[in-house]
Parts: structure tokens; sequence; C-alpha cells
């Protein structure tokens, strides 16, 4: 009796500790599981790409959003015009310069009407300080809405603007909104462009009050090609 | 088993736990990544007008972006009017104007230097609040009731860095001058308020509003300052009731805080001071040489010089309609009688009929009801400020000596717009 004791505790303790490596392991794997789950579903719109991508609008949004990818719309689409190389070449902007008037400053890249008396509608680019991969849906759908309210001097508050995605791939994120008419600003469509140029983000915007569609506006907006991206 | 169990469960809510503090930071640091986006994104601004109307006259507004009001539409923290908080002091002291030291707002006057006495620094008057709400105005937030909350800390700080920048943009002249046009525009608007809601002028030191300017020689601020004649050892309390008296008046007239230090200075610059302080003649000296345009530039406001009126010439029925209806301001020099036992200077600064009696609100700037006599031509108001007493014209008219004549309306206010443009934010360098 006297040996069997000390035998019996130190089993017991023996016991006890594999029991305690084995909790261990498992909370260490749980951990790794659920830390592995976490970034995932973190990172799964930059590692997977987005699936909340819509299809192509009808004609009832009235604005000509490509519904192929930019390489077909370049290659197919009858380009005539005046072209103009941007982000260093790697963002091709194509527009009618009879119809048209481009204005550079050291952020924007504006389209607006020939001999137009005033701002509107128009189109604009520029370049943000981001990537198209880094950023999540809801993300892209906030900046999008930033690039619309920049317009107003009285936007439209952020959760009541209605916001269509149109695109939404590695590539390029696009969606339309339309604007209510907000004191004295008219009803208004903006289509909006985020695109992967190289390692930059750019984006374009296509402001149209309702009742000052301009097709060669719209076909600027709709050729803006990124020519790296395209193996251009 | 049991213990056994306890311990995976536990192990398990660390794990989470951790997670969840890993993953709430990152969301926060989301957040500002997007929000340095949107802070990138050009402004065009080509649709709506950045013009409103306020009493007939356009102003322009600055230009607040969505996003930053997003950021703000929740707040840590509130302080109301009529309360007391330690913010409350350091907003007024940054929107003072009245120290050589201040680095902001040095063209403006949008906080007095009755808002920053020690006793009611830290008290949210009612000036403050006019001027939040003025404020709010011109940022598009009208509506948004008057309270120190992050929103308009952050409000502050911007207009903040437009009075500053004034110094580290002058090789731009052309900015400086949005800058300052802009931040005119508040001021203008905010005087034109008080203004037109009667409750211009100084704040008590208990922290109640005037509703008029009232400067008291016995004010220990100022009273103990030298205002001698023939090196006797006076002070301003002893013989400054003229200074005072033509602190409260222009003051009135050009809606700033001018201490009867200033008039104290000037008096004796220019040698005024007589046997029994200052003489009638000192007021229309000083408008004239000092005064008359000190604002003129900023605001659009004069100060005409005051008649001299005689008691021989004067008429109460009329000098009652005058300062009750038209809005007049008046001097009364008094002799020994009600209101004092030698020579004194009073401001008649309005006129009204109470329990079908008429009286003079007359601004007294030596505080000593006590030794008022003809006590049944008198009676006290409900001001709470014990420097203002009613008086019948009878006994006013009983102790006049002469009376100065301001005859112009102290509630005119000249509103105009300054900028021709909105300001964006992107032009704070925000």
């Amino acid at each position: 009796m006297e040996q069997i004791t000390p035998q019996y505790k130190r089993g017991k303790y023996i016991r006890r500790r594999k029991r305690g490596k084995r909790i261990a392991i498992i909370c260490l794997c749980v951990a790794i599981v659920l830390t592995a789950a976490a970034l995932v579903f973190f990172f799964r719109d930059r590692l997977f790409g987005s699936e909340e991508a819509t299809p192509a609008p009808t004609d009832e949004s009235g604005v000509p959003v490509s519904t192929a990818e930019p390489t077909e719309e370049a290659t197919e689409a009858p380009l005539r015009g005046t072209e103009v190389a941007l982000a260093d070449g790697k963002l091709l902007l194509t527009y009618d310069s009879d119809a048209l008037t481009l204005t550079q400053d050291a952020k924007l890249t504006t389209l607006l009407e020939k001999d137009a008396a005033t701002q509107t509608p128009r189109m604009d680019l520029q370049k943000l300080p981001s990537k198209l991969g880094m950023l999540r849906d809801s993300e892209l759908e906030r900046i999008a809405i930033g690039l619309m309210q920049a317009y107003y001097y009285h936007p439209q508050h952020t959760e009541d603007v209605d916001l269509t995605v149109l695109r939404n791939d590695r590539q390029e994120f696009a969606a339309v909104m339309q604007v209510p008419a907000i004191d004295d600003a008219p009803a208004a469509v903006c289509s909006v462009r985020l695109l992967a140029v190289g390692d930059e983000l750019w984006a374009a915007v296509l402001l149209q009050p309702e009742g000052a569609d301009n097709a060669a506006l719209e076909n600027a907006f709709q050729w803006l090609t990124p020519i790296e991206e395209n193996g251009n | 088993m049991k213990h056994s169990f306890a311990l995976r469960v536990l192990s398990l809510l660390l794990c989470a736990a951790s997670l969840l503090g890993l993953g709430l930071p990152a969301r926060a640091e989301n957040d500002a990544y997007v929000e340095s986006i949107l802070e990138s994104i050009a402004l065009p601004k080509v649709m709506g007008t950045g013009a409103f109307s306020y009493e007939g006259v356009t102003f322009y507004r600055f230009y607040l972006p969505e996003y930053v009001l997003e950021r703000y539409s929740e707040s840590s923290f509130a302080v109301y009017p009529g309360e007391t908080d330690e913010r409350v002091g350091e907003i007024k002291r940054i929107l003072n104007s009245d120290k050589a030291t201040d680095l902001y707002f040095i063209e403006n006057e949008l906080v007095t230097y009755t808002q920053v006495r020690p006793e009611v620094v830290d008290y949210f008057d009612d000036h403050l609040a006019a001027l939040f709400e003025t404020i709010y105005l011109f940022f598009g937030l009208e509506g948004k009731e008057p309270c120190l909350d992050e929103l308009t800390c952050y409000l502050i700080d911007l207009l903040k860095d437009v009075s500053k920048s004034k110094d580290n943009l002058a090789n731009h002249p052309e900015v400086i001058a949005e800058y300052r046009d802009i931040l005119h525009d508040i001021e203008a608007v905010y005087k034109y308020r008080l203004t037109k809601s009667g409750t211009q002028g100084t704040i008590a030191r208990s922290g109640a509003t005037d509703n008029l300017y009232y400067f008291a020689q016995t004010d220990p601020d100022w009273a103990a300052i030298p205002f001698e004649y023939e090196n006797n050892g006076d002070t301003i309390k002893d013989r400054g009731c003229g200074c005072a008296c033509a602190s409260m008046v222009i003051s009135a007239y050009h809606k700033v805080e001018i201490t009867p230090r200033w008039m104290c200075t000037f008096a004796i610059q220019d040698n005024w001071p007589v046997s029994y302080g200052l003489p009638d003649e000192y007021f229309p000296g000083i408008v004239e040489k000092y005064y008359s345009s000190l604002e003129t530039e900023r605001y659009g406001t004069v100060v005409h010089t005051p008649t001299l009126l005689y008691k021989s010439d004067l008429d109460m029925e009329q000098l009652a309609d005058q300062i009750g209806n038209q809005g007049y301001l008046a001097i009364i020099h008094v002799v020994r009688g009600a209101f004092t036992s030698q020579e004194h200077y009073m401001v008649l600064a309005d006129y009204q009929e109470i329990d079908g009696k008429g009286y003079f609100l007359v601004a007294d700037p030596y505080i000593l009801p006590s030794r008022y006599s003809s006590l049944d031509q008198l009676k006290s108001t409900d001001t709470g400020n014990d420097g203002l007493i009613y008086a019948t014209p009878d006994v006013l008219y009983r102790d006049c000596k002469a009376i100065l004549l301001f005859e112009q309306d102290r509630n005119d206010f000249p509103l105009y717009c300054r900028a021709t443009a909105p300001l964006t934010f992107a032009a704070f360098g925000g």
C-alpha cells in the first residue's frame, strides 16, 4: 500500500498532464481555424473578387454602361476621335473633339460639351490614392457615392442614395446612381467607373442632369480603356 | 470531466474574443482608409448653389463634404447653453480676440472681453449660442440645436485654421481676402442677429446677458486705474463715469466692446479731465477724433457726433420718443440730486411704460444703489444688474444739467455680404 499510492498519484499526474496537452492542442487548432476563417472572410473580396456584381442594366437606367469587358468594347466599338493617354499612358481616353472640350487641372481631367454655357453634363477623371483590389464592396460603393456627392453643394445623404452596381471584378467597379432633384439642382444620373489602371485606381464620373443626355460624353465614358490591363 | 469541458469552452471563448479584438481596430482602420480616399476626391460642386439668403442678403456657405458630417453624426460629449464646462472656456478663449497674444481671429470679435472673464469663461452664455447658430447657418446646418459637441469643435477648428492662414498665406493676398471676407460675413450676421433680437451687449459676471452694452466705472477690472486731475490720485472708480458712459454708447453703435480703459487713455492723452471729471465737450471730442469710423470698414457702422443739449433746450417728451421709439441713446449729465451728491454722467438706454407710468432705463456706471434718493421716482429692474435703474422723466429733468444726444438708431446694422463665392473644405487645406 505504501508503494501503490505514490504510483497511483504519479500516474494520475501523468494522465492529467497528457489531457492538458490535448486541450491545449485542440484550442490551438480551433484558434488557427477560426483565425484562418476570419482572415478569409475579411479579405474574401480581395482573394476571390466580388460575387455581388450584377448584370448590366437594361434601358431603364438610360446609362450606356458596358456589359462586356472594356477590351472587347475597345476593339469592337467604332473608336473615332481624339485620343488622350492618361496615367503615364496606361489609360486611354477617346472623345469626339468636335463635340467636346477637354480641360485638365491638378486633380481633374474634364470633358464638357463644346461651347457649353453650363458645367453639366460632364465627365471627370481623377486618380484616387488606392488600388481596386484593396477595397471591399461596401467601400467601393461608398467611394462611388462620395464621387457623386462631390458635385453637390447639398449632397444627398449617403444612406438615401439609390446605387446600382453594374460591374464588380478585378478590373473595374461600375455603378449608376439616380439622384433626385435637391434644392435647386435638377434630378440627375451619375455613372461611376472605378478602374484598375496598372497599380493605380482611377475614377471616371459621368454626370448627366435630367434631360441633358449627351451621346458624345456617354461614348467617351464608355470607351475609356485601361491599356495595360488589356495588354494593348 | 466537467472541469475539462469548462476549460475547453473557456478556451474557445478566449479565442473568439481575441479574434474580435483583432477585428475591431481593423474595422476602424478601414473606415479611416476609405475616408482618406474620400478626402482626396476633387470637388467640382456644379449642382445646386452655395449661396443662401439671410434677411434679404445673399451670403455664401462653407462647404462641408457629406463624409465629414457622417463622421460627426454622433458626439462623445455635448454641452448646452446654460451649462458650465471647461471645454466651453477653451473654445471661448480661442474665439476671443481681445488679447494681444491671440493667434486666431485677430480681425474678428466673435467672443468678447466680458464673455471670457474668469467668472463666466466656462459658462455657455446666450451669445455663444447665437454665434454657434450663425456658424451652423454658414455651414448649411441650420436647425441644429446650439451645443458644444465634436462637430461644433471641428467647425471652429476649421475657422481657426482659416483665421491663422492669414499669416501662413502672406504671399497669396487673394486667398487671404477670401478668408477675411467669409469670416467677416459670419461675424456680421452674428452681430446682426444679436442686434435685431435685442440681446446685443455685454455679458454680466453672473453669465446673464445685459441686453445692452454696460460698463461700470466700479468694475474691479479697471476701477483702480489712475484717472487723475492735477495729480490728485483719483481712479476710474472715483471720476470715470464719463469714460464708462462713452464706452457704453460707442460700443452700442459699433457693436463691439470698447472698455472704459480706452476712453480713459484717450481722455488723458488729449487732456480732457477737469475738476469734476470730464466736460460735456469730451464726448463729441473723442467721437470725432477716434470713434466715428472705428468699425466702418468692418461693419459699415458709424457714430455721429452727439448734440449737446442744455436743460433749457430739453423736451423730455420728445426725448422719451427718441430714445424709446427711434433708438437714440443719450448721456445725461446730472448734478446733486437723486443719483449723486456731486456731478455724474449716466446713459439713458431706453424708455418704457411700466404700469401706466413712463420711465427711462438708466445705465448708471457707479454701482451703489444705496446712495439713491427720491426713491418714489425710481424703480428697480429685474435684470439682476444693479447698475440699471428706471427713473421718471421728472426726476431726470430735475437733476439734469445737460444731455449728449446721439441722434441715430442703436439697432441699425448695415448687413451686407463681402464674400463673392462659397469657400470649400479643400480651401481650408482640410
